[in-house]
């Protein structure tokens, strides 16, 4: 059984797009709603606010959670702090979510890194969205389809 | 309804699995770290042997043990008169579990972004 085992999460995707079109798709409220799979209850993307939001799959319908903005550095950092679920007791401690942008020969590296899990409940985060995973793949196609309708 | 009743359930989840932040905090340490690494070779250990070759003291090596022990990711067992330590992969293992379903769920984020940005 190998020992090592991070204290954070660290993923990356790159994307076949300019990095000014990624940092939209990420920041801008309604492009964010489409593609995370979320309805913005209230609350904008600006640092220092505490957004309240609703997951937007019919099954999974309700769900309300909050994030806390933290820094926007246009067009390469992004970053909030949340505890997502149902259920957000008061002074829960929360984890650090970080976008950062860099611009390749192709498009744009997204990077993604989550941190701070030895100050939260591991199992109540990784079952925040457990229920929901056939609800991402469903959220998926229905954005295949919002965008094959939306040319 | 629906929504009380999902509210209710998370709350029992969040009890129940309040347990998995120590072991974070426990991994959080180099002595202790090399003391997990030492038991996974050649557990179960005593103390003394768990001591030797580091420039840390018996008390310490003892409260470190304590602080895994607390954490779930070791225990202790007595033979004759000697104390055994060895590890307790289990908390390890479903921590590194949790973490793989976060970050899973992380992938297919990234892949909605990217589908939403290169085909929108």
């Amino acid at each position: 059984m190998p020992l090592t085992i991070s204290d954070r999460i660290e993923r990356q995707i790159e994307i076949a797009a300019p990095r000014d079109r990624v940092w939209r798709a990420i920041t801008t409220e309604s492009e964010f709603e489409r593609w995370f799979g979320i309805r913005i209850k209230s609350g904008k993307f600006q640092p220092g606010v505490r957004l309240e939001v609703l997951t937007t799959h019919p099954d999974f319908a309700g769900i309300v959670f909050h994030f806390t903005i933290v820094e926007m550095k246009a067009p390469e950092y992004f970053s909030w702090r949340w505890v997502p679920g149902a259920l957000e007791p008061e002074g829960e401690a929360t984890t650090l979510v970080e976008f950062t942008l860099e611009e390749t020969k192709n498009g744009t590296l997204v990077k993604i890194k989550e941190s701070g899990f030895d100050q939260i409940s591991l199992g109540y985060r990784a079952k925040a969205f457990e229920d929901n995973t056939g609800g991402w793949e469903h959220q998926a196609k229905s954005l295949a389809n919002y965008v094959a309708q939306n040319r | 309804m629906a929504g009380n009743i999902r509210q209710s359930r998370s709350r029992t989840t969040l009890r129940r699995t309040a347990s998995s932040a120590p072991v974070f905090a426990a991994l959080g340490d180099k002595t202790r770290l090399l003391l997990l690494e030492r038991l996974a070779r050649g557990g179960p250990l005593s103390i003394t042997s768990l001591t030797e070759h580091t420039r840390v003291t018996r008390q310490a090596i003892t409260k470190h043990l304590h602080v895994l022990a607390s954490a779930g990711l070791a225990r202790s067992s007595r033979h004759g008169r000697q104390q055994l330590w060895e590890l307790e992969g289990e908390a390890l293992e479903r921590a590194r579990q949790q973490l793989g379903t976060i970050a899973d769920q992380w992938d297919c984020a990234l892949s909605r972004l990217r589908a939403h940005v290169e085909c929108g």
